[in-house]
């Protein structure tokens, strides 16, 4: 791993889907760096291919071309098994919905990830900690459906830090939530990449929670711009 | 757009949800109806099978044992307004000799001497029958391998006008009367071919020749022993035209006068009936006798052999122990008055062995020879003893030694005085020594100078009802159209049989349409939002679902007639046991497809309406919550699950303790409660089943968190989902164990006396009955037999399809069987057998029903009569009798299946007249078993001998009842596909509407093979419960009938079943899973 890289690259990164009669290109060459502990925020009109974006990052899917590398390594060429430790060590995942189990508690959603791949102890306390941090102390023990549409995207958004990953991607996490559950979770957010020194890509239609952000990135036509050139 | 348009239109849009739907409710209906409509068809089938076997004969009397004279029928036929014809109805062989030596024998055919009105009313008016014809039907035809012109040679059972078993019977060695007779028509067997009285489908071997050449050939000139007659009548008038037609000499009855005009009425069958006894004795001047051939008379001084004795004819104040002895007596004795003499006689037992008795007697009277010719004359004729010149030549049936025949003073007597009887005594004694289940007259005589025969004939016609001596009609027709509107109810039958299908299909019906209305839970969400009230909803789900349950229940009905014609097809290619091997012609009454739709209709809508109701109840907001799919249920505290789970567990411990009762204390409902102990503990294991995973759901957060527990978690997400699938499983895996449970080894306890063949190695059935039974044992060291008699009757097994009220009765010695503890279970204190000895006061006589499936199904279905109950029968005086099923032997499979026994005491007390044995159980070691049965077949050819060995014979039986389980466990298995159909289905809907947490999953981390582990390990659960619930069911439920009735479980097959139940959950995962592709994460979050 080279320690000088940024921790997010991704290089003339395209992808086109095979449909007829001609491929759907949503990604034409994107160029990102991220680095360590950096917030970015990416926007753009619907189906421009931010979700897209997030999944290549996440090596949740594969590129049709360029190289993406996180901490100057290509995933691409990890093994699926790889790209799964890879998003369960680096990577934590918000999305627009939720997506908590309805039969696990709090406590147990925010555990799932440290299920799959090893772990130092001490996850249930961290777990409890996080918790705590995002205010749902008091409901450790409650299920989703107890729980209001805020509190459930505070607990995906412990879930996503629950194994403390370098990288949080966030797509759309306010999308579900209404305006004053929203403002607080893009608060939390900040608040956490601050305090936990993580680097944040959120995807974002709502323009307050982008300008919060360190940098603002506007993904048209298939590439990724500063905001600033765009206007 | 009104109401109708919107469900018109709501069934079109969603055209996957209403297919599946349909198709559900069309396959229940299609099961439903065609196993209706099978009910139809064996119906249909065994009526024109009825109606073929009697042609145009309506009412019938027939008196197998006793012989009248054929002109009693043609008096009747004056007095009626209706055919009739004279049958001379007997048992006999056919066989079919070719010049290359090579044999065809079949026993048990039907030999019907019929005269001219038989044609007309059998169906067969073409019938024309010369002195060496004979018509045979096609069945008959069909095993001797013989067309028209062929010559087939017939031996007959000669008839006895007296019975062969009383004392004084002929013993005539040659039973058989032969002719060679050519074949001048083979008629069809669906049509005078079949004709029988008995309630049977399967067609008897018949062979028909004209009636007075039946009659010459077996010295029966005249004879005959069945009457038919066509409609027009009734059998109450056709009785009353026989009360007036009958004269005392159609029965056999006969009047001789001696020399001193003494009048003597006598029977062709030695014995006179008692009915006629008694109407005789009741007449002025009339006098009973009693004639007897004792073994000998002794005083000190000398001894004379076998010498006839008469009871009766002596002054009244002749002491029951003084004898009138005549002179030649009293000289070869050396006796005078005063002096004791003792007789040596013989007693028939019920076993038909003679015992020898002895009483004394004193000498009151010497009478002179000259003095004692009437009684010379009066003496009966007896064949085999009166007509021989030499006692050497006397052959009766009581046994004799050949040297005291050759006693030469003995036959200088018999030279002198032929029948003299040597010794008188009083009727009292008489009767204590000599009377016997055949009578206790052997004639009634009146003085010279009393009424002339004439005047007593009248006298005596008046008296006795001919219904007293068995001559009695019946509505042979109605009763055998009764026999089939009464017999298994095969509709029913192919419904039970069939019942697991129905249901499975019945249960992914309800599942396939919840799936589609949870679908549209947003859709009805905006109905209640735009006004629509939760009443308007609930109409408008019932409505679409009764909508398309209505058109799958037309277009099942439909089916069903396809299902149905499959059904018939296996019944002739795979299945042909379980309908005996007849032949079921499909038919199917309109009202029974309306009953078909109509039935599956409101089934399907039962299901429905169930299924949807929770939907109904839901909030417009809850519906339009995104996360309504995801809401769990509402959970309780933890006392609320313990409370919940008391009934389910203590229902559990009621079904095993009714299991431990039905096995410590009433083996006997061991199979009938099997089914009711199962579905106890199905249901019990079900409900806490339901109630655990429920209580899983609402469980208090562990410390322990693992992969495990994250895969089993989803199971309490959908409680009712989960039971479902489940239950269904369960419901299966309890069908097929249970089912594959009731197969049995036929030959894993066949040695054992406590087993269905009673540990006897063969079987035997003769058409001619055989007198001694020692002789079929011959002198083969290590073979023994017991002999059995049979009474005709129904056959209650499970090889016939139609009600039979009388099934067979068999008599047995129960000392015999009980000291050899046959066909009783091991650990009994006492035989069963001895309850079927003792007096029986109140006249009802004791009997046990030869297994328990007959006790299940043969009795209980067909005869109406259970465990305890009583079976009306009539004897041979024409008597009601009531038979007491007082037992059953404790096996679900014997020798004597379809048949009732009763004590030989018993039986031959109720038909005097049935001569000798016809089932023979025969022990005889392994290596020997084959020679043994080979050697009684060639012995006892001519008898009609057929000999099988004893597992053979249970495996003519088992043929049904293991078709009918591979019928059950083929529909059992499709119904078990289907549940795995719906467990799949239950799974893809699973993986659909937990994309976005499967992709989750992967978003954290998870490997696509983790994924399809917790899945795996989450639905395979599902699957090994289901199979614990039912697998756990079968087992405690089939052990009180497995225990009692010593079967071997088929555990390697059971298993092999589980695995492949097991096997079709995991395939259907499989397949499940491959649809779900709960791996492809993408497509979830594009799905957003």
């Amino acid at each position: 791993m080279n320690a000088h890289a940024p921790l997010l690259e991704l290089r003339q990164v395209a992808k086109a889907y095979e449909t007829a009669p001609a491929p759907t290109v949503v990604l034409k060459g994107v160029d990102l760096r991220v680095a360590p502990g950096e917030a970015v925020a990416i926007v753009g009109p619907s189906g421009c291919g931010k979700s897209t974006l997030l999944n290549l990052i996440g090596a949740l899917d594969r590129p049709s071309g360029g190289a993406i590398l996180f901490r100057g390594e290509d995933i691409l060429r990890y093994s699926p098994d790889d790209a799964a430790r890879f998003r369960n060590r680096e990577i934590g995942f918000v999305l627009q919905r939720h997506h908590l189990l309805p039969q696990c508690t709090v406590l147990e959603n925010v555990l799932v990830p440290t299920l799959v791949h090893p772990t130092q102890g001490g996850v249930r306390d961290r777990a409890i900690s996080l918790l705590n941090r995002v205010g749902l102390a008091e409901r450790i023990d409650r299920r989703p459906g107890q729980l209001s549409g805020g509190e459930r995207q505070r607990v995906a958004v412990v879930r996503a830090l629950i194994n403390g990953p370098s990288l949080l991607l966030a797509d759309e996490p306010t999308g579900a939530l209404n305006e004053e559950a929203s403002d607080a979770l893009a608060a939390l957010l900040i608040e956490l990449n601050r305090e936990h020194g993580m680097a944040l890509v959120v995807v974002t239609h709502s323009v307050r929670f982008a300008e919060a952000m360190g940098r603002v990135l506007v993904l048209h036509d298939g590439v990724l711009k500063p905001k600033e050139r765009i206007e | 757009m009104s109401f109708l348009a919107l469900i018109a239109r709501s069934v079109r849009f969603h055209g996957r949800a209403t297919a599946s739907v349909f198709a559900g409710v069309a396959l229940a209906s299609a099961v439903l109806t065609g196993a209706l409509i099978m009910g139809d068809s064996v119906d249909y089938s065994l009526r024109a099978i009825a109606l073929a076997r009697l042609g145009n004969v309506h009412y019938a009397m027939e008196t197998p044992n006793r012989f009248f004279d054929q002109a009693l029928v043609r008096k009747l036929d004056a007095r009626l307004d209706t055919d009739t014809a004279a049958i001379l109805h007997l048992s006999g062989m056919a066989v079919r000799q070719e010049g290359g030596g090579h044999r065809a024998q079949v026993n048990q055919v039907q030999i019907l001497g019929v005269d001219d009105g038989f044609g007309s009313l059998a169906g067969a008016e073409a019938l024309v029958l010369g002195e060496n014809d004979v018509a045979v039907n096609e069945k008959l035809a069909a095993a001797l391998g013989v067309v028209v012109g062929d010559r087939v040679s017939l031996r007959v059972i000669r008839p006895s006008l007296m019975p062969l078993d009383a004392p004084l019977s002929p013993r005539d060695d040659d039973r058989l009367a032969s002719a060679l007779l050519a074949i001048t028509a083979v008629l069809p067997d669906s049509g005078a071919g079949r004709f029988s009285l008995v309630s049977d489908q399967i067609a008897p071997y018949n062979a028909f020749l004209d009636l007075g050449r039946l009659q010459r050939l077996v010295d029966a000139e005249g004879k005959a022993n069945m009457v038919l007659a066509g409609d027009g009548t009734s059998a109450t008038d056709l009785d009353r035209a026989l009360r007036i037609a009958w004269q005392p000499e159609d029965l056999g009855l006969r009047w001789r006068t001696d020399a001193q005009g003494v009048l003597q009425l006598e029977s062709d069958r030695v014995f006179l009936d008692e009915a006629v006894a008694e109407a005789a004795l009741d007449t002025a001047g009339a006098v009973g006798t009693l004639a007897y051939l004792v073994n000998s008379i002794a005083s000190n001084h000398g001894t004379t052999p076998y010498s006839f004795a008469v009871a009766g004819p002596v002054l009244h104040d002749l002491g029951h122990d003084a004898a009138v002895v005549n002179a030649w007596l009293a000289e070869q004795l050396g006796i005078g008055l005063g002096d004791t003499i003792r007789v040596a006689y013989y007693e028939v037992t019920p076993a038909n062995s003679f015992v020898e008795r002895q009483r004394f007697f004193t000498v009151a009277e010497v009478r002179s020879m000259e003095a004692m010719a009437t009684e010379r004359d009066l003496v009966p004729e007896f064949p085999g003893l009166s007509d021989v010149e030499s006692c050497r030549d006397w052959s009766i049936g009581m046994p004799m030694e050949e040297e005291a025949l050759r006693d030469e003073a003995n036959e200088a007597y018999w030279h002198d005085y032929r029948q003299t009887p040597k010794i008188l005594v009083s009727l009292e004694a008489g009767h204590a020594m000599w009377a016997n289940r055949f009578g206790r007259y052997t004639a009634v005589r009146w003085p010279a100078g009393t009424p002339p025969p004439d005047t007593l004939r009248t006298t005596i016609r008046n008296r006795v009802d001919p219904e007293a001596m068995g001559l009695q009609f019946v509505a042979a027709r109605e009763q055998a159209l009764q026999a089939v509107d009464q017999a298994i109810d095969f509709g029913g039958l192919f419904v039970g049989i069939s019942f697991f299908l129905i249901a499975a299909a019945l249960l992914l019906t309800a599942v396939l349409f919840v799936f589609g209305i949870q679908q549209r839970s947003e859709e009805f969400g905006i109905l209640l939002a735009v006004g629509f009230r939760p009443r308007h909803l609930r109409r408008l789900i019932l409505a679409e679902g009764a909508a398309i349950a209505a058109a799958g229940a037309v277009a099942g009905a439909l089916g069903g007639t396809v299902y149905a014609r499959l059904l018939i097809a296996g019944l002739r290619w795979l299945w042909e046991a379980a309908v005996a091997h007849t032949a079921i012609a499909y038919h199917a009454r309109p009202v029974t497809l309306v009953e078909g739709a109509a039935i599956g209709f409101v089934c399907a809508i039962i299901a429905i309406a169930v299924a949807g109701w929770r939907h109904a109840r839901e909030s417009a907001a809850t519906l339009l919550s995104a996360d309504f799919l995801q809401a769990p249920a509402h959970h309780r505290g933890r006392a609320h699950y313990r409370a919940r789970s008391l009934a389910p567990i203590l229902g559990m411990a009621a079904g095993a303790g009714w299991a431990a009762h039905v096995l410590l204390a009433a083996p006997a409902n061991a199979a009938p409660s099997f089914f009711g102990i199962g579905a106890v503990l199905l249901a019990s294991g079900l409900t806490l089943w339901h109630v655990m995973i429920d209580a899983l759901g609402a469980r208090p957060p562990s410390r322990r968190f693992s992969m495990t527990t994250l895969a089993i978690h989803p199971i309490a997400g959908r409680p009712g989902r989960s039971t479902a699938v489940a239950g269904l499983l369960a419901c299966g895996v309890f069908l097929v164990l249970s089912v594959a449970s009731m197969r049995q080894d036929l030959a894993a306890h066949a040695h054992e006396r406590s087993s269905g063949t009673g540990g006897f190695a063969l079987f035997a059935q003769t058409t001619a009955p055989i007198e001694d039974p020692a002789i079929v044992a011959g002198d083969e060291p290590n073979v023994a037999v017991v002999p059995l008699r049979v009474h005709g009757g129904d056959d209650a097994s499970c090889l016939n399809l139609n009600r039979g009220p009388t099934p067979r009765l068999l008599g047995v010695d129960p000392q015999v069987m009980g000291a050899l503890r046959a066909f009783d279970r091991r650990d009994a204190d006492e035989s069963l057998w001895r309850l079927l000895e003792g007096d029986h006061a109140d006249g009802v006589i004791p009997a046990l029903v030869g297994d328990t499936d007959t006790a299940m199904w043969g009795l209980k279905a067909k005869v109406g009569a259970d465990n305890g109950d009583v079976v009306a029968y009539r004897d041979e005086a024409g008597n009601d009798v009531s038979v007491k099923l007082v037992g059953t032997l404790p096996m679900r499979l014997s020798v004597f299946q379809g048949s009732v026994l009763v004590s030989q005491a018993d039986f031959t007390r109720l038909y005097p007249s049935e001569n000798g044995f016809r089932v023979f159980l025969i022990d005889a070691p392994d290596e020997i078993r084959d020679r043994v049965a080979a050697r009684l077949r060639e012995a006892f050819g001519r008898s009609g001998m057929d000999v099988v060995s004893a597992i053979e014979r249970l495996r003519e039986f088992y043929a049904v009842e293991s078709t009918y389980l591979a019928m059950f466990l083929a529909l059992g298995g499709m119904g078990v596909t289907l549940g795995s159909l719906g467990m799949g289905v239950v799974m893809l809907r699973n993986l659909l509407e937990r994309r976005g947490e499967l992709a989750m999953l992967g978003a954290v981390g998870f490997r696509t093979r983790d994924i399809l582990r917790l899945l795996v390990v989450e639905h395979a659960t599902l699957l090994l419960a289901a199979a614990a619930i039912g697998g756990g069911a079968a087992a405690v439920s089939m052990i009180p009938a497995v225990t009692v009735s010593a079967t071997k479980l088929p555990l390697a097959f059971e298993a092999g079943m589980l695995i492949l139940i097991i096997g079709c959950g995991m395939a259907s995962m499989a397949v499940a899973l491959r649809l779900g592709r709960p791996g492809d994460y993408l497509a979830a979050l594009r799905d957003e």
